[in-house]
Formats: C-alpha cells, structure tokens, sequence
C-alpha cells in the first residue's frame, strides 16, 4: 500500500480531487456532508504532497529524466500522438504544488458559506484544483495544455454563477482573455511538436529543440504573451481587477495564491527552459515590464476605493517583484522571483481570506465606510496588521526576504530600473498602512459598534498562513533549500547560452 | 466491374431501396398502423438499423478499393465511414423525432415522413460512394429533393414552408450552376469517370476554364455544406423545420457533402507522391480555393451568430462556421486533413446533436426557441439542471475546451493546417480568432442558463417517464463527448482508416 503511494504520488494527488468531486456529485443534498467531505478530499492531496516534500532530494538539478526531475511517473496516453501522462516535480514546481494543495483545504473552509448549488460548487472547485496541481506536474506539453485550460470552465462558471453583482461581465471577461492566451500557446505548442523529429510533446525533449533563432525568437513572444495574460503582465493585466473582485471569496483566493503563479511558472518552465538562448536576449525586455507592473499596480492600488480591488491590484505590484527577479538573471534574483511566488501565494490569501471575513459582515467593501474596526474586532484587527505588514514588506516577514532578494539581484544588472522599482517598496507601504488606518484605526463609525469578532472556522482557515508569514520570515530555508539547486541549473543555462 | 458482380457489393443499398419499396407497399395497405408516429419511426429505425449492421459486415475491400457498377460507385475507407455516419445520423432523427412531442403533434403522415428519411439516408449513401460525376449529381439532387420535402413537413407554421421554398429555390439555382460547371468539366476531360477525368488532366494541360469549371461545381457542393456564400438558405431553413430534421440537416448532409468534397478534390486533382506529399493535380490552385472559402465560411458564421436570439438561428450559424473550420482541413492537402475532417465530423456529429437534442427538450417544455426563454434554466428544478449541464457540455465542447471532444476536432484541424509539407499559418491565425469570437455566443446561452439569477415565469415540468429515451440519449451522448476528450485513441483508429485513401 505504501510503496503504491510512493510510486504513484503525483497521480495521486492530481487524480484524488477530480474523482473526489465526481462522488460529491453523488452524493444526498446535505450542505454539511458536502462541506466536511470536499475538506477531507482536498486534505488529501495535501497530505501527500507533505510527503512529496519530505521525500524530495534538495541536492540535484537539471531538467531531464532520468536527471534532475523527481517523482517522474510516465505512462503511454496517446500512443498516435505520442502523447503520454508525463508526471514529475523539481525544485520550481515543488514549492508551487505545496502551496496549493496547501490553499485548496483553507478555501474549502473559506467557502462555508456558500448554500446556492453546493454541490456544483465544490465539483467544479475540485476539477479546478486537479487542474492547476496538473500545470504544476505536467512535463508533457499536452498535459501541461489540457490541464491549463481545464481551469477555464470551472473558473467560468465559480465566478458567474457564486461571484458578486457583476459577475456576469467579470466571468466572460476572465474567459476571453485567458482563451486568447491559451490558444496562441496552442499554435506554438503545435508547431513545436511538429518541428521535432520524431514528433513529441515531452518537454525535456523539446527543450533540446534546435531550430533557427528566428523562429525561436516568435514562439517565445507568443509563449510569453500567452503567460503573461496570466500573470497579468502591464497592459494584459485588466482581466484581473474584475475577476478578483467579483469572485467569492475562496475563488480570489485561488486566482492570486495559485493562477498568477502559473504564469510565472510557465514563463520559467517554458520560456526559461526550453528557450534559454532567446530569454538571455529578452531578459532586459522582462525587467521593464516587472518595474511597470511594480510601479503602476502600487500607484493603482493607492486610488482603489474597494478593500478587495485595493488587493487586486497589490497583487499585480507583487507579481512584479517576480518578474524583476526573474529579469535579473543572477542566483538571488531568481530565487528571490520564486519564493516571492511563494510568499505572494501566502500573503494574497491572507488578504482575500481577511476581506471575505470583513464583507461577511458589512456587506460592503468600501474602505472608507470603515474605521476604528480594531476597537471591536481586536483579534480580526491583529491577523489583519500581519497581513498588511506582510505585504508592504516589513523586514522579520516573509515577503521582505524575497523581494530584498529580488532588488538585490535585479541591481547588480539593471541599476536605474531596479532603483526605480525600489520606490514601489515606499508606495506600497503607504498604502497598506493608509488602509490599515482607514480602517482599524480612528474614531469607530457607530454602524460597526457590534462587529462579531473573527470566529473559530475563519480563524483556523488563516493560522496556517500566519504561521508561514512569520515562520517563513525568519527562516525561510525549508523553501530555498527546495529551489536553489534547480534556480542555480536555470541561471546557468541561461547565462551559459548567452556566451 | 460488372453489374452483376457488383451486386453483392451494393448490399446495404439494395437492401435499403428493398426496404423503402416495402415500407411504402405495407404503408399503403395498413394506412391505419402507420398513421401512428411512433409505429413509423421505430419501423424506420429498424431498417435503418439492418442497413448499418450491413454496411458494417460487408467486405469494403480495404486497404483497396472496389469499384462498382462500371465506375460509378467507389467503395473504400472513405465511403464506408462516411456511410456509417450518414446512418447513423438518420437513425438519430427517427429517435429525435420519436421522442420529440413537436414531431408526434404535427405529424399528419408519419408514414411519408419516414418514407423521406429512408430515401434520403439512401441518397446520401450513394453520394458518398459515388465516383462518376453524374451519379454524384443524381445522388445529390436526390438528396436535395427528400431534404426540400422534409423541411416543410409541418403545417404547423408558415415558416416551415416558406424555409421550404427558399431551400428549393436556393437549391435549384446551386445544382443548374453545379451542372454547368459539371458539362464543362466533362467538356474539357471527356470523361464522367473521376479516374478518366485524373488521367486526362494529368497527361493534358487544361488551362484557366478547369479553374472555373472547379468554381461552378463547387458552387453545388458548397451549398450542401453551408459554406459561405452558399450558405443563406441556412438560417432560415434550420429555424423553420422541425428541430429533429434541422439537427440531422446539420450533420448528416452535412458530412455527405464534406465525402463529396473531399472525393472530388483528393481523388481528382490530387497526387500522392514520395513519403506521402500530396500535390495539385491540374492547373487549378484549389487548396487555395478552399482556403479562402474556409475562412470567410468561418468568419462570417460566427460574426452572424453573435447577435441571434433564437436558439436554431444560432446554432445553423454555429453550424455554418463548423463547417468553415472543417473546410480547412480539406484544404490542408494533406493525408491527415482527411483524417481530420472525418474525426471532427464524428465529434460534430456528438455535440450538435447533443445540443439539438437539449433544444427539442426545452422547446417541448416551452414552445419557444428563444434564447431568453432558457433564462435560469438551471436553477429551476431537477430537470432543469440536468438539461443546462447536458448543454453546458455540448457548448463547451463546440467552443472547443478540454477535456471535451471538441478540443480534440480542434486540435486535428490545427495540426492539419500547419502540417509542415503544406502549412498555412494565416488561416491556423484565423481559426483561433474566430474560436475566440464564437466563445462569446456560446458563452451567452451559458450565462442565460446559470449565470442570471432571474428566472423566467413558465415552470417547468420534472422528468417524465415516457421521455426516457431522451434523456439516455442526451447522455450518451454527452459522455461520448467527454471519454472522446479524454481518450480518443478508437476514434483515432478509425479515422487513421482513411490513410490509404489516396493511392
């Protein structure tokens, strides 16, 4: 039995939620028994991937199998394609797979509430969770498709069917562009597995591929804008507002800690990977859009008058920070561009987590219809301050190191627009801190002079997170050990290429 | 080879005209059995059934293939699969229509209206195999006729005849084109016979009057298939018919057209030459033809379809712009495009029926093809969850999203077009454009059903016992769009069959 789970774990943990789900649909209309069995479900692939972390060997690299990729399991889908069910993790997906078997039972307990087609609900919340564990895993370009585009029709449907009172127009808006996105990576990925001889979809293989520089060049443009529909990156990033905004809680709180990431993810998978040579040359391009995303989303966020589209657009300043790193092209930029993945992932769900509990209660976001909430809600207030100051950088919490990392790495390479992407640190903390003040602090708005206190089921969904802020940033190594030896193997191919 | 021999090739066939002769006698004699539509339709589907299990059985002499009744009918990989579909279509419409509470309320002369299916099931099936040009002008016209007659068989509105006239009208005018272009064809070749024809261009050059000889009989073949320009009957015709025909007209003709197409242009203008690199035969650049044809067909289907607000007009523009993504397959020139253009018809033949089969059901329950009747279909009770996700599948799976089968058509036809013998990299663009566009008409029938929490005033009744059969349909066919999305290996076997088409 054990020695089954150890040889099939990543099946396992993609597989378990999806045949999870279809149960559910069969399961008598009872919300409790829907809500406590989608907890068990996604519990256990959570489970397993502490195993995945405990079993993972910090000590090699590559991008090759047998080689650096661990856990590979392989088996024969399509022999007429040569498609196969190609499964494998290192040092880049590992910590993105334990963050969100991580986040899927804290947005089961987030999603409480929810009594409109639960059972609906929780299906489609776990197909997309196998969808996203399955972009994570995939080391076939197939799989890797089908299970990014997989999350569309659950995504859809979450937000237009449980999101707020535009959700209508958010939901079509999020299916549009990430459509676009996905199918011009189809064209590429087409032609990639038409270009190699003999044809195939396997990923380690194709990042082998020798064609002419041209051609590279146009497929990882067309690659990077699929990706960075997603991230969003600078003038693709319009989608995200709406979306995050009108999506039920525990959907925002997948969308920022799990569907941003799988940009970035994609670019250091695909892009990064598979076209080393043509990234050495773009790698000044990507360093501006980060310092657009960091300046512009910081300055957008400023002007929000919604508490969660404040968010929103924090997070598109954050995902900045990823891409600055990842420009940089230097060991601390690109470590620092993944645990800042990481760390966002956690801080993001944090702050949707912490916005669901407030609207719950007022039914409203504005930020202004705030103010002196602390005095209430003294344990809510507390969670939130750790929230914010985890976002606006403060040095002792996680988010500091990988963005000091990032800056710290980005400068030895792009001086002006590292310092430029430096004052996002100062706008970003007069935000937070200005929110925080409009909120908790000053005189109490006699509306919220009974304003229920966190409870046990909301508290319990934000202890792990709060836990990894701090934990994380102190010691943030049983992260970096996960990544540095793959970040190093992805430096060095990119630099190696570029003599 | 020569009649006589030919005859036991023609099995299906002649059993089909045995058993529409028969039905036809025994209707005559027992007026009153057959004046019930459920008598006529399970009748039909009997012999339809036996014509299938025939054309199964018989020996299609594949890899090779076996020429018939001096040339004029071909069987190979291609007609035999496009056969089964074609069967398998009109077995479809008698189940549709059997279960279709529009059909048995209308239906004076169910005893007619099964005669037609059985003659136009017999219509395609010649079509698909012939290979002389005036058998597969004859089969076509007989194919038209039996369509022009079942589409306005329904007194029940005005709209029906009048789709009727304008389907013939539209028709007569494609298939006298279709025939000039046809004399002209056999003026410059001397030959009926698709091979004499081969031969000919092959040794002669022919010049510019080939190029539109080609034009004119596509024309009539375009008009099947609903490619643009071609395609204004369309519209009209689908909303107007009884909605079981209108699901089979989307399909069935449909794919005896893309048969037609395909053996016309593969076999005629077309050599396979060293390491399977197919080439144009012939002074006429016809891939191009098809290709800009694909295009507008797409384009122009899906523009339409953005604004329409009845459910049939909708989906006859949906159908239209299928059938301009299929084209460019066959524009391909390539073995796969063949292939390709078989496994999306098959996938096609699952999601629209699917969806046409969850029209029939609301349209049964409302009397309405409007699509803001479906408003909180989902939310309204049991039943009407069930229809909203049985059409939530078959939309997703025309707008083409995994895990469903249409990704999969999709993913074929891509991979056809940019086929690196022959790849066409603007109109593998200009699909995926307009698989955006069409994600936000299907997308509208989404949001209509689930997404508005508005809900219309007609109630809607649970589930009957004597729609059963509807329902099993509607998810079979809804869970072959799913496994075909997943695994589609069978499918691909079958479809690989069509490999050896081309010698």
């Amino acid at each position: 039995m054990f020695d089954f789970i150890q040889n099939h774990i990543l099946t396992l943990i993609i597989f378990i939620p999806v045949i999870g789900g279809l149960i559910i649909l069969f399961l008598p209309e009872r919300h409790n028994l829907i809500r406590w069995s989608s907890l068990i479900i996604t519990l256990i692939p959570f489970t397993l991937s502490i195993m995945l972390y405990a079993g993972f060997d910090r000590s090699v690299s590559g991008f090759s199998y047998p080689g650096g990729l661990q856990f590979v399991e392989r088996y024969s889908w399509i022999q007429a394609f040569n498609i196969e069910l190609f499964l494998g993790v290192d040092g880049l997906s590992m910590p993105m797979a334990l963050l969100c078997t991580m986040l899927c039972p804290l947005c089961v307990l987030a999603s409480w509430g929810i009594d409109k087609g639960i059972k609906g609900y929780f299906f489609l919340f776990l197909l997309l969770e196998t969808g996203m564990i399955g972009v994570f895993c995939a080391l076939d370009f197939f799989l890797f498709f089908i299970s990014w585009e997989v999350m569309l029709l659950p995504m859809y449907f979450l937000i237009g069917v449980w999101g707020g009172p535009d959700r209508e127009y958010a939901a079509i808006k999020f299916y549009i562009y990430t459509l676009i996105g996905s199918l011009m990576m189809l064209l590429v990925i087409i032609y990639m597995y038409l270009s190699a001889t003999p044809h195939t979809f396997d990923m380690t293989r194709l990042a082998q591929l020798g064609a002419g520089m041209e051609f590279k060049t146009l497929c990882w443009i067309v690659l990077f804008i699929g990706f960075a529909i997603k991230v969003p990156v600078f003038p693709f990033h319009t989608w995200l507002p709406d979306a995050h905004v009108e999506a039920p809680t525990a959907i925002s709180v997948i969308l920022a800690g799990v569907l941003l990431k799988m940009g970035t993810y994609g670019m250091l998978r695909v892009n990064y990977m598979m076209f080393p040579d043509v990234t050495f040359k773009m790698s000044m391009f990507i360093a501006v859009l980060g310092m657009i995303n960091i300046i512009y989303g910081a300055f957008c966020a400023m002007a929000q008058k919604d508490l969660k589209r404040l968010v929103a657009y924090s997070s598109i300043s954050h995902m900045g920070y990823v891409l600055l790193g990842m420009a940089s092209l230097t060991e601390e930029g690109l470590n620092g561009a993944v645990l800042q993945m990481f760390n966002h992932g956690v801080v993001a769900a944090m702050l949707f987590l912490l916005v669901g509990v407030i609207y719950d209660r007022a039914h409203h976001r504005r930020i202004d219809g705030f103010g002196g909430i602390a005095s209430v809600a003294p344990n809510y207030a507390v969670i939130s301050f750790l929230a914010f100051f985890a976002a606006l950088g403060l040095p002792g919490l996680n988010s500091f190191i990988s963005e000091a990392l990032v800056l710290l790495g980005a400068f030895q390479k792009y001086r002006i627009i590292t310092a430029v992407s430096a004052t996002g640190v100062i706008i970003t903390a007069a935000y937070c801190l200005w929110t925080i003040q409009r909120i908790f602090l000053g005189k109490l708005n006699e509306k919220y002079a009974v304003f229920p206190d966190i409870n046990a089921r909301e508290f319990i969904s934000l202890l792990p997170l709060g836990i990894l802020v701090i934990v994380l940033g102190i010691y943030p190594h049983p992260i970096l050990a996960l990544m540095k030896p793959t970040v190093r193997f992805i430096n060095n191919l990119i630099t190696g290429s570029g003599i | 080879m020569g009649n006589l021999e030919s005859i036991r090739y023609f099995a299906p066939e002649g059993f089909l005209s045995v058993f529409i002769i028969t039905f036809l006698i025994a209707g005559l004699l027992r007026r009153k059995t057959f004046s019930k539509s459920s008598f006529s339709c399970i009748a039909g589907t009997a012999g339809l059934f036996l014509t299938l299990i025939l054309e199964l059985c018989i020996n299609t002499g594949y890899p090779d293939a076996i020429v018939i009744f001096s040339g004029m009918l071909k069987l190979d990989a291609l007609s035999h699969l496009f056969k089964i579909l074609c069967i398998s279509s009109s077995i479809l419409l008698f189940l549709f229509s059997y279960s279709s509470r529009e059909t048995s309320d209308s239906l004076k002369e169910p005893m007619e209206y099964a005669l037609l299916i059985l003659s136009c099931t017999l219509g395609m099936m010649l079509l698909v195999s012939s290979s002389n040009l005036l058998m597969m002008y004859l089969s076509l016209e007989f194919l038209s006729l039996t369509a022009y007659m079942l589409t306005g068989f329904t007194d029940k509105n005005e709209k029906a005849s009048e789709a009727a006239m304008k389907y013939l009208l539209y028709g007569g005018a494609a298939s006298g084109i279709m025939a000039y272009g046809l004399s002209l064809l056999y003026g410059i070749t001397g030959s009926l016979d698709y091979s004499g024809i081969h031969r000919f261009i092959a040794e002669n050059n022919s010049g510019i009057i080939l190029y539109i000889s080609m034009i004119f009989i596509f024309t009539g073949l375009g008009f099947k298939i609903a490619a643009f320009p071609f395609h204004a009957w369309c519209p009209d015709v689908y909303e107007g018919a009884l909605t079981p025909f209108t699901a089979f007209l989307s399909v069935g003709p449909k794919a005896a057209g893309f048969a037609v197409i395909i053996r016309f242009f593969y076999q005629i203008f077309t050599v396979r030459g060293e390491g399977d690199v197919l080439t144009v035969l012939g002074s006429a650049d016809w891939p191009a033809m098809l290709a800009i044809i694909s295009a507008l067909t797409m384009t122009f289907g899906n523009l339409a379809a953005l604004r329409q607000k009845n459910i049939k007009r909708l989906l006859a523009y949906s159908s239209i712009a299928h059938a301009g993504y299929m084209l460019m397959a066959a524009a391909s020139l390539t073995i796969l495009g063949i292939v390709s253009v078989f496994f999306y018809l098959s996938v096609y033949f699952l999601m629209n029926f699917g969806a046409f089969l969850v029209v029939i059901a609301v349209s049964n329950e409302f009397n309405s093809d409007e699509i803001e009747d479906y408003e909180g279909l989902a939310w309204k009770n049991s039943k009407g969850a069930f229809l909203a996700s049985m059409f939530a599948v078959f939309l997703f799976s025309l707008i083409g999203t995994p895990p469903f089968a249409g990704f999969i058509g999709k993913f074929y036809l891509l991979l056809s077009i940019l086929q690196p013998e022959n790849p066409i990299y603007w109109l593998a663009v200009v699909a995926v454009i307009n698989i955006i566009i069409s994600l936000y008409y299907y997308a509208r029938i989404l949001k209509t059903m689930f997404l508005s929490r508005r809900q219309k005033g007609t109630a809607l009744s649970g589930f009957e016992r004597g729609q059963y059969l509807q329902y099993s349909l509607m998810a079979g066919l809804a869970l072959f769009s799913i496994i075909f999305g997943i695994y589609w290996s069978p499918l691909n076997n079958i479809s690989m069959l069509l490999e050896n088409f081309i010698h």
